[in-house]
């Protein structure tokens, strides 16, 4: 049993140095007073600022929208990845994880190329005659959420996909048998089986959209402010170390108060006796 | 009996397959399997693993499409009407029972799916509840019961919503021994109880033989028998129903016709009367282990001779191996009390009732 946890030491040991030091240290940063010693200066400016809350909540709504949208495209996505044949779920993995060995730097100027004034979409739209000029997509939100969509699908899709590999083929066809139609059967018997796979998935996307840098950067510009750019530009352009610190730990602080409303919801699905 | 006249006159059949034929990929798994079930008929889709029993009823259930072939329920054709549109109930090996639901909601799924609620369906609940001895339990999920108990509520699910069939996929398969006895017997009243025509898929001879009406054995895509229990097992149309129903004791060589009689001569020229209508030539001759009389009495002429080479004793019968001078070996299945002092090596003679071997020709081996 001991000797189970030490095999657990050197990640430990690994984390410890290189995540909770420096957090440790960003923590510690954020409480400097601009004439030295501790306060809460950088957290007021922060919040009571109306141009840096603005970060945060239109963070949230860019991460919220993208976040709801994934769950909308990943079920089927996910349900059919699940049910697929063992060789056409190989397939399907790769065509999905692919997208993940190009960065989300290259991918962002390519949505840069394809969403702007004159780029193939739209292009494809004013030949279509759905618009005479151009449409804004670049530096608006929209573009920010599309962008965020695709880089972030995976991280719904696959957890997703786990859960609803988890529920037996059968469940579905007694409830087809029991006179259940197709959308009694996903909303009965498939969405809530699979709501723990679906809670891990909201997390990890809400998380990674929030922290996002490149496709805020390169979609939103200077008109859609999000938390990622900002702790870049104080951090290297305007060098306000405590600002960016003060930032960062705002970020990370929902992202954890996320993860534990997540553990929750987890323990709660699993007390009760039905939950799996 | 009635006659088959009678039968397309008075009633057409609760369940009628016609001609299913089946493929998955390269192996067609039914050739063309016909198939009759007349109301309130128990029967038993008997076969070995891989045999397309469970394709069958899973075509019946709507929940696979046959390439061939027409479904019939009630005269209704149903070859094209999904699952939820057949008023069938289906039990599955595994139960499939909702884990995130109560014993109560599972019970009330098939209702509420069919806008049944409130009154009618709390009445209809309670009904299959009691049916099935599932009162006091309703609050219960389903990792909370046992195996026996979540096979009733799978019941229960099905039959609540009163069904035109009742469709089960290998039911006891997952209970113990006792459990499986005892929920089979509770299946057999139920239906007896409801009248309601029931498909049983199996790969057990016995659930088959004390459940069924009548027996269906399949064998690779294709019905090889059907008939009463009894009938199939005492008049095998060949060697693998014979095999698979029970076991067989079965003797290679010919039949030789001499007038109005005929004996079977096996390979080892021992001479064996048998029923006239056996026809000229190769044949196998099937005696089952039970039909064979042992006779222990130095002094008994009738019968062939042989020694008991192993004894067995399975508490309420005695299991014997003998081999008889010609070398043929054959299993004996006795009664006990009255036969704990036969011994090995001791000198025996066996014999067995005309009626009891059963001849066929050896193509149907």
């Amino acid at each position: 049993m001991i000797r189970a946890w030490l095999l657990l030491l050197p990640a430990v040991v690994f984390l410890g140095i290189f995540f909770g030091v420096p957090i440790a240290l960003v923590a510690v940063t954020s409480f400097i007073a601009k004439g030295g010693g501790l306060a809460l200066d950088q957290y007021r400016r922060f919040m009571l600022d109306g141009f840096y809350r603005s970060f945060l909540t239109e963070s949230i709504l860019v991460s919220v929208v993208t976040t709801a949208a994934c769950v909308v495209l990943s079920f089927p996505v996910a349900y059919q990845l699940a049910r697929a044949r063992s060789g056409v779920r190989g397939v399907f993995l790769t065509l999905l994880i692919a997208p993940l060995m190009v960065g989300d730097v290259v991918r962002g100027y390519g949505w840069l190329v394809a969403l702007g004034d004159f780029g193939v979409v739209n292009q494809a739209l004013m030949w279509l005659g759905v618009v005479e000029k151009p449409v804004r997509l670049i530096f608006t939100p929209t573009g920010v959420v599309l962008g965020l969509v695709e880089v972030l699908l995976p991280f719904m899709v696959l957890p997703l996909a786990a859960a609803i590999g988890g529920i037996p083929a059968e469940l579905e066809e007694a409830a087809r048998s029991l006179g259940a139609r197709h959308a009694r059967v996903f909303r009965k018997v498939v969405l809530p089986l699979s709501l723990p796979g679906l809670a891990a998935g909201v997390v990890i996307v809400f998380a990674l959209s929030m922290g996002s840098f490149a496709i805020p950067l390169f979609l939103g510009g200077v008109k859609v402010n999000m938390v990622g750019p900002l702790i870049f530009q104080q951090a290297t352009l305007t060098v306000d170390g405590p600002f960016a610190a003060a930032v960062s730990c705002v970020l990370f602080a929902t992202s954890l108060l996320l993860l534990i409303a997540y553990a929750w919801v987890g323990t709660a699905l699993r007390g009760e006796p039905g939950g799996r | 009996m009635e006659s088959r006249a009678d039968r397309s006159i008075t009633t057409s059949a609760e369940v009628e397959l016609d001609d299913i034929a089946k493929r998955f990929g390269a192996t067609e798994v039914l050739h063309g399997v016909s198939l009759r079930v007349e109301p309130g008929q128990f029967i038993c889709l008997l076969g070995p693993s891989g045999c397309g029993k469970t394709t069958l009823l899973r075509i019946l259930a709507g929940l696979a499409e046959p390439d061939r072939g027409r479904v019939l329920i009630r005269g209704r054709d149903v070859t094209r009407t999904p699952a939820y549109a057949r008023r069938i109930g289906l039990v599955f090996q595994n139960y499939a029972l909702f884990p995130h639901m109560t014993v109560r909601d599972n019970v009330a799924f098939g209702l509420d799916a069919r806008g049944i609620r409130g009154a009618t369906a709390a009445e209809r609940i309670e009904k299959a509840l009691t049916l099935l001895q599932l009162v006091g339990l309703e609050r219960r999920y389903p990792r909370q019961l046992s195996g026996g108990q979540q096979q009733r509520v799978a019941l229960a699910r099905a039959l609540v919503l009163e069904p035109d069939v009742l469709l089960l996929d290998e039911p006891l398969s997952n209970l113990d021994a006792r459990l499986r006895q005892e929920v089979r017997d509770q299946i057999r009243a139920v239906q007896r109880a409801l009248g309601i025509t029931t498909v049983f898929v199996t790969h057990d001879q016995e659930e088959a033989l004390t459940l069924a009406d009548r027996i269906v054995v399949l064998r690779a895509g294709a019905i090889v028998q059907s008939g009463a229990p009894l009938e199939v097992y005492r008049a095998p149309r060949d060697l693998f129903v014979a095999n698979f129903l029970g076991d067989a004791n079965v003797l290679r060589g010919r039949v030789r016709r001499a007038g109005s009689s005929a004996v079977f001569v096996t390979e080892h020229g021992l001479e064996l009367p048998v029923d006239a209508a056996a026809s000229d030539g190769a044949a196998v001759l099937i005696v089952r282990p039970e039909a064979i009389v042992l006779d222990r009495d130095r002094g008994a002429v009738r019968g062939l001779a042989g020694s008991v080479e192993s004894v067995t004793y399975r508490g309420p019968t005695i299991d014997l191996r003998v081999t008889l001078e010609g070398g043929e070996r054959l299993r004996v299945l006795e009664t006990l009390p009255g036969r704990e002092d036969t011994r090995v090596a001791q000198r025996v003679r066996v014999r067995w009732s005309e009626r009891d071997a059963v001849v066929l020709p050896a193509e149907a081996s």
